[in-house]
């Protein structure tokens, strides 16, 4: 009999735990709508973050002092956004603030990034392609051999799946006598072929401290990029901008932004005047042009704005966007106290979260479960009192678990 | 009397287990000739570099073929248990309700992990003679949530196949599909191992399902 109730009891948890997992996700396939945010970037005309909101098919344009705009001055607000329509119409400025726009200038200072944390949280393979980064030919060409970086540098070979032991040992070298300190805890880099020119890849030893890794002529080149101590690294962003202004984007263990810059032979980290970012939860978005670059750091109830000077990334504009309520996250703090997911947005890794959300929704639990006490008079008293029990535990999911778990004592 | 009742298992279950090798044989053939074809007509450095950016699927054939495993070899041992009662009669020979059961799920259960796992080993060892040993890493990553599927859905149907009232079976089917849905969830190879230690708690668990059905069963319920 015991063996018999235990038994029960894994049948009717299991149950319950699919219904924790898939009730949620009925309701929330059913309600959730997307946060729709404006779209927001800063007028070098106007000196102020121009928003364009769109609301089924009508836009509107405001700025950040509640000003509303045209389509037309929306536009020719924002010349380094809009060049190419605005070259088309004939209405694009000679220059801006005395500064003489220069079509090519103007492309190749265009900055777009965007930072998820799901480009961290996410199953690397460890493997890596180091492209030459000075090629004979314009592009860039696979150099037939992949290599991996943690307890030491190897690269394999592709067409015998064997390391290429001379290669591997004269990495190895360069990187011991450039004091990399094995294991390596990350190493990053952007591995298309399709980008415009390499710079190899960024790699964080056991100390701490942050190598650049490239091949030149066949060659290791490697170097310590000697942050200041203070700067401890978290992550690194390659970015290869085409106007080679810098590396790539470094975010530190405190939530601090750079930019890595090329500083005669050696590197400067140029940090964004903006509020610390959290890696596991906040996102980041830039859009820059050569004068300002606007970037938005969005966290899961607001979304900051700032604007930056391109040349030195100092603040000139700040301005908060409170983000809507999602329509499920109302709901499920009404109906599920809590409810479990395999997903997390920002993670790319599946495991079970289970998400409590609000007291208020307990109501439905013991609701269910006072029901539950007066129905069904067949069963008896002890069953009665264990059947709501186990309503206010596990709320709806528990109560269909009971319905389609028979059990017969 | 055990040995009889494995043979009993092997007489219902052998012209499936047959039937399932060669599938499995086939698929796996096919799916080297495809790899070996993917060499020729991209070269291995394209492959290792496709592996590794895009992360695409190595043994896609494979993904629902444990699942299918697992349910096929249930219906076959249990369909037939169910019909006219005769599970009743496997119920009466001189052993325990509970181990008689016990060794009916652990043949079958025994069958598909075998079959799946076997074929598992055999497709990791086939690619690594090409492969780093990274991406042959990533591949068990992306087919271990498949190849788990297969017990899982033994068990899962086991447990579907001994309910002796429809009305209930049709109730169990509804958590069971979802649960096994857990094992196909789309992710990034390596997404899964987080949740792999779960998904094996989920198999363990699944285990008693079926002592649930036979305990309905010898109580009379229909």
């Amino acid at each position: 009999m015991k063996g018999k109730q235990i038994i029960y009891f894994l049948v009717l948890l299991f149950v319950t735990a699919v219904g924790l997992w898939a009730v949620p996700e009925l309701v929330k396939t059913a309600t959730y709508s997307k946060n729709r945010t404006p779209f927001v970037y800063f007028s070098s005309i106007q000196k102020k973050f121009l928003f364009r909101e769109t609301d089924k098919k009508e836009h509107s344009f405001y700025d950040d002092e509640g000003k509303t705009y045209s389509e037309q001055e929306y536009d020719t607000s924002l010349p380094l956004f809009n060049f190419r329509q605005l070259t088309v119409n004939g209405e694009m400025p000679d220059s801006i603030d005395g500064i003489a726009i220069e079509p090519r200038e103007l492309r190749v200072k265009q900055t777009m990034f965007r930072y998820n944390p799901t480009n961290k949280n996410t199953p690397n393979p460890g493997l890596y392609i180091l492209y030459e980064s000075l090629p004979k030919k314009a592009k860039l060409e696979s150099p037939g051999d992949l290599f991996r970086l943690k307890d030491k540098i190897e690269f394999v070979d592709a067409e015998t799946n064997t390391v290429n032991q001379k290669k591997s040992d004269l990495f190895q070298n360069a990187l011991l006598k450039a004091g990399y300190v094995f294991p390596a805890q990350w190493t990053s880099g952007d591995l298309n072929i399709r980008k415009p020119y390499d710079e190899g890849y960024f790699s964080l030893d056991a100390n701490g401290q942050l190598y650049h890794i490239k091949m030149v002529n066949g060659r290791p080149f490697i170097r310590n990029t000697q942050l200041d101590p203070q700067i401890e690294p978290a992550f690194f962003a390659m970015e290869e901008p085409a106007d080679k202004r810098f590396y790539g984007f470094l975010f530190d263990k405190k939530g601090h932004t750079y930019i890595l810059e090329e500083d005669g032979g050696k590197y400067k980290p140029v940090e964004l005047e903006i509020n610390p970012l959290n890696l596991d939860t906040g996102e980041l978005m830039i859009m820059g042009n050569f004068l300002y670059w606007t970037v938005s750091v969005q966290t899961k109830t607001d979304k900051h704005v700032y604007a930056l000077r391109t040349e030195t990334l100092k603040k000139v504009r700040e301005a908060e966007i409170k983000l809507p309520v999602n329509r499920w996250n109302v709901i499920a703090g009404k109906m599920f106290p809590c409810y479990l997911t395999f997903r997390n947005p920002n993670s790319d890794y599946i495991a079970p979260h289970l998400h409590f959300t609000a007291f208020s929704a307990l109501i439905v639990n013991v609701v269910l479960a006072i029901i539950l006490l007066f129905i069904f008079p067949r069963r008896t008293k002890k069953k009665k009192i264990f059947d709501s029990a186990y309503t206010l535990v596990f709320g709806i999911a528990g109560v269909i678990a009971l319905l389609i778990v028979k059990n017969n004592n | 009397m055990y040995k009889s009742l494995v043979y009993k298992e092997w007489i219902k279950t052998r012209s499936v287990i047959g039937v399932l090798f060669l599938i499995f044989l086939g698929v796996g053939i096919y799916s080297f000739m495809h790899i070996s074809a993917d060499i020729r007509l991209l070269g291995l450095v394209n492959l290792w570099e496709e592996a590794i950016q895009k992360d695409p699927a190595m043994f896609p054939y494979f993904k629902y073929l444990p699942l299918l495993a697992g349910v096929l070899l249930a219906i076959t041992q249990y369909v037939p248990e169910l019909q006219f009662k005769r599970l009743k009669l496997t119920l009466h020979l001189p052993l325990k309700d509970d181990t008689i059961v016990l060794t009916m799920l652990l043949y079958g259960f025994g069958v598909v992990l075998l079959l799946s796992f076997v074929t598992l080993a055999l497709l990791l060892l086939g690619l690594s003679r090409r492969f780093p040993a990274e991406i042959v890493g990533t591949t068990f990553q992306q087919l271990l949530p498949w190849f788990l599927a297969g017990p899982a859905a033994y068990l899962i149907a086991s447990w579907i196949c001994l309910e002796p009232q429809w009305k209930q079976r049709i109730l169990n089917i509804i958590p069971g599909i979802i649960a096994l849905s857990f094992f196909f969830l789309r992710a990034k190879s390596g997404a899964y191992q987080p949740f792999d230690p779960y998904l094996t708690g989920l198999v363990i668990v699944a285990f008693s399902f079926a002592f649930y059905s036979t305990t309905r069963f010898k109580e009379g319920i229909q």
